[in-house]
């Protein structure tokens, strides 16, 4: 088990590495780019067109003409020191900038993930449980619909629905629950429809196989039988499953934290994205992605932990 | 010497999208105390389901009629509550497919381990029992999952699972299925041993008429869900008076592999008559349009026209 | 003198398909054949969208903007008083011709390279392992996201972001199934007996191992769809003057509490035909694992 853990530990780190290679060369990659915006930044406003010379002496100023390998090693470097360079757009350092932005995103996906567990779990159950009842068209009915729609439309429905209409929770903004609860169920609500589904087949799936026939040959309680046989078992997939979908609650930020005025990263990362400021645009991406793969990581160190059966690839 | 296990015109149907399918007709024999009791048949004929009819284990699209009495009991139209207490502890079974009848997330000697009730020093019988399975590293297997194990070890396992309870009637399904020639020896050695040792009945439920004429006491032969010869293993095998029985014998590698013409009918299709009759040697004209009944005489049975006994 | 249509022939053709097993199999499942009809309609619409709308949908008319339902105006008028019913129909042309074309290339690329990598193995499949592996490790619209810093919007720049940000997932599905084709007896015995591998590859292994990727296609199409319509929610991709059902949701927040229909319909529109390829998607997947009708084992 060990000998697993750390070769996925290396393996994570070297996938780190190579992503944020990545990230450099795509959002660096226009030569000059940087550069311009910079000076459109600093001196002529974004509008203007920024004269040459002006662009060349800032380049050699901040050393941006340097080859981008160059570059990209100096910002990996500036990563150790906790310097990940000055944001343009806001004015202020990179990591300063990080620091705040993260716990309002992790707030926001740490409650749509526990909301989704708390949603698409018991549906899921219960949806095996009356297979083929009216509770069962209904609950796979309402997932299937529930993956279909964008998650976006999801947000504006639900504050045309409950901001607008009825007039229970604010529209938008950063606070308590009340604040939270509309960009949560709008970020957990595809989540929480793919749980269920993973949940109610592989309970079904599992009840199914001969070693629960076995079970009850055995003469096992039913509770026993389902505790300590069925469930663990049923649940493996699902944690495949919401490993896998947490990729798409970290995308789903961007959007939700812009549309609710939520101050996270996501937000962060579309202003950056619409001024062009890659210093910011850099650092952003990559502290996504490494969430995204820390918890991989931790859903894959789960479920081999659960299931003996390892297989090394 | 009482008997464990009557059984009286077994029906089972299944209620299909496509029908009703009989898999069961009829089935009446029984297993005495210390015997094992041997239902001998190819796939189709009806063997396992008897055995999951016994325990319960059906699944809901069966319908099942006749008697089956436990020691005097009647247990088939017990409800799953009152059933519940009989598995695992007075009847067991010892299961057709051991890898997949093993929990993958558990460890071995858990497996054993929970089909002792509570009050009991668990490891110590566990141990106990994995030791008299011949393993050799009793406390490894223990700490084991199923997957680290073979085949053949695998079977030990689920035959110890069932014995683990110390129940009065095993049911053994297929337990030499796709086991390779030392692990069928193992096995073989392993029931004989548990029925001597442990003064069990056993149900066996197989195709192969090896390990049947070897260790088997009675014999029932099935053919199309239902029985068309029984009696003393003995008796059967060196005398066997229904052509399906002789067919059998000959089909032995050693007799010189020599099959049977034809193949077993449709459950949804039986045809009127002798189920046989299509593929008899001794084919008769009766046998066309009479379906043959069952006549029994000093313990051998037979459901034979071409037997038609005193 | 033979007729101009060759009802002969296509009787004869029909027969033949009726007599196939997977025909019989696919008439056993309605909903499965009602989805794929569904598709057709879409797809039929949309090519015919401009033809059925009733307005054009980007004619302004600053007199009526904003405007509810009414006898001109199924679904009423956007904030420029352009027709939504209109607009709505055209945005399926675009949404699908962007997705196909995309999914398309996304399958073609992603086939290839699975493939290929499978089929060569050693260190060269190694190496492509991972860059799929660095590729998945950037959730879709992230990496959409950065690609658009990098090369700007338009129609055609979309198609090219989608294709590089969605091609990782269905390499490494070809990769897993080719790999697990790669060591099936057949395969040893077409190369003992000296076929070339490219032969080997289209006219043997890809065929077994295709079914699941069509599948995943289906599914992804959905997911195509509501990637665009986030991208184009956001501003970023398709220019403005196209009419398209995400930046047509956007436009309408502003004017959310006067003319809510700007927001639902679009978003409904959306949801239809993402909810159509899903569920002919995982039709088509249950389709496949057979066996599943009520077994008996005796």
């Amino acid at each position: 088990m060990h000998h697993y853990t750390i070769r996925r530990t290396g393996y994570l780190l070297l996938t780190l590495v190579f992503a944020s290679l990545f990230t450099f060369i795509v959002v660096n990659a226009i030569p000059g780019e940087p550069a311009e915006i910079l000076t459109k930044h600093l001196f002529v406003g974004l509008e203007e067109a920024a004269p040459l010379e002006m662009v060349a002496e800032i380049s050699e100023r901040c050393d941006l003409n340097r080859p981008l390998l160059e570059q990209y090693l100096a910002w990996v470097g500036g990563i150790l020191h906790g310097d990940l360079g000055h944001s343009y757009l806001f004015n202020r350092p990179v990591t300063a900038l990080l620091k705040n932005a993260l716990p309002p995103t992790l707030l926001l996906a740490a409650t749509a993930v526990a909301l989704a567990l708390l949603i698409g779990l018991p549906l899921g159950v219960y949806a095996a449980l009356y297979q083929d009842g009216i509770s069962d068209w209904i609950i796979r009915l309402a997932s299937v619909f529930a993956i279909s729609m964008p998650s976006f439309w999801i947000a504006v429905m639900l504050i045309l629905v409950f901001s607008i209409w009825l007039k229970v929770t604010p529209v938008a903004g950063y606070g308590g629950v009340g604040f939270l609860i509309l960009p949560a169920f709008a970020l957990a609500l595809h989540s929480a429809a793919s749980i269920t589904r993973i949940m109610r087949t592989s309970l079904l799936e599992t009840m199914e196989k001969p070693f629960i026939t076995f079970a009850r040959a055995k003469g096992l309680s039913m509770r026993r039988i389902i505790i300590n046989h069925t469930l663990r078992n049923a649940l493996l997939p699902v944690l495949t499953v919401v490993g896998m979908s947490f990729g798409g609650l970290l995308a789903g930020t961007v959007v939700i934290e812009t549309i609710f005025a939520w101050p996270g990263l996501g937000s962060m990362l579309l202003q950056a994205i619409s001024a062009r400021d890659v210093v910011l645009i850099q650092s952003t991406i990559m502290v996504i992605v490494f969430m995204f793969l820390v918890v991989n990581f931790a859903v894959d160190l789960l479920y081999h932990a659960i299931d003996p059966r390892i297989t090394y690839e | 010497m009482s008997r464990v296990l009557e059984v009286n015109d077994l029906n089972v149907t299944f209620m299909t999208r496509y029908g009703q399918i009989r898999a069961s007709q009829g089935i009446t024999f029984s297993v005495e105390s210390d015997e094992i009791y041997v239902l001998v048949g190819e796939t189709g004929s009806g063997k396992s389901v008897i055995g999951q009819a016994i325990l319960h284990l059906l699944p809901g699209s069966a319908r099942v009629s006749g008697s089956i009495r436990y020691i005097g009991q009647e247990i088939l139209g017990m409800t799953e509550r009152e059933f519940a207490a009989y598995r695992g502890r007075e009847i067991a079974l010892i299961p057709q497919n051991p890898s997949g009848s093993l929990d993958p997330l558990m460890k071995n000697g858990e497996q054993v381990g929970e089909v002792l009730g509570p009050g009991v020093n668990q490891d110590a019988t566990v141990r106990q029992i994995l030791s008299g399975l011949r393993f050799d590293d009793p406390d490894l297997v223990a700490e084991s999952y199923p997957h680290e194990l073979s085949g053949g070890m695998r079977q030990r396992l689920t035959t110890g699972i069932a014995v683990a309870a110390r129940p009065r009637l095993l049911i053994a399904d297929e337990p030499t299925k796709g086991l390779d020639y030392a692990a069928r020896k193992v096995t073989m050695d392993l029931l004989s041993a548990l029925k001597m040792e442990k003064n069990a009945s056993i149900l066996l439920i197989t195709h192969d008429l090896d390990l049947a004429w070897m260790i088997g006491d009675s014999v029932g032969v099935l053919y199309s869900g239902e029985m068309v010869e029984s009696g003393p293993c003995d008796e059967v095998f060196s005398d066997p008076w229904h052509p399906y029985t002789q067919g059998l014998l000959k089909a032995l590698p050693r007799n010189g592999m020599i099959p049977m013409p034809g193949a077993t009918p449709a459950p949804e299709d039986l045809p009127k008559g002798c189920y046989f009759h299509s593929r008899c040697d001794l084919a008769c004209d009766e046998g066309v349009a009479v379906h043959p009944v069952w006549m029994s005489c000093h313990g051998r049975g037979v459901r034979c026209h071409r037997n038609c006994l005193e | 003198m033979s007729e101009g249509f060759p009802m002969e022939r296509v009787r004869r053709w029909s027969s033949r398909i009726r007599d196939e097993v997977w025909y019989s199999r696919l008439m056993q499942r309605p909903s499965l054949v009602a989805s794929f009809l569904l598709i057709g309609l879409v797809l039929v619409l949309s090519v015919c969208a401009p033809v059925i709308a009733p307005q054009d949908p980007n004619a302004t008319d600053l007199y009526n903007k904003n405007q509810g339902l009414s006898p001109d105006h199924p679904f009423g008028t956007d904030y420029l008083g352009r027709d939504l019913f209109s607009r709505t129909i055209c945005g399926l042309q675009t949404t699908m011709s962007v997705a196909l074309s995309t999914i398309v290339l996304t399958f073609v690329v992603g086939t290839a390279v699975g493939c290929y990598s499978a089929y060569l193995g050693g260190w060269v499949d190694e190496a492509i392992a991972r860059v799929i592996d660095v590729f998945l490790a950037f959730p879709t619209i992230i990496l959409a996201l950065a690609l658009i810093t990098l090369v700007g919007s338009g129609i055609l720049n979309m198609i090219l972001i989608l294709v590089v940000a969605q091609w990782a997932p269905f390499a490494r599905l070809v990769r897993g199934q080719v790999l697990s084709e790669k060591n099936q007896d057949y395969v040893l015995s077409a190369k003992s007996a000296g076929l070339p591998g490219w032969w080997i590859v289209t006219r043997h292994i890809l065929p077994n191992a295709i079914m699941p990727v069509l599948v995943f296609a289906t599914l992804d199409i959905g997911h195509t769809i509501l990637t665009i319509s986030t991208l184009s929610f956001l501003g970023l991709g398709i220019p403005p003057s196209v009419p398209e059902w995400g930046a047509m949701i956007n436009a309408g927040l502003d004017y959310m509490r006067i003319a809510p229909l700007n927001v639902i319909v679009p978003g409904l529109a959306i949801t239809a035909v993402t909810l159509v390829f899903n569920v002919a998607g995982e039709g088509l997947r249950d389709f496949m694992v057979p066996g599943a009708e009520s077994g008996v084992t005796l």
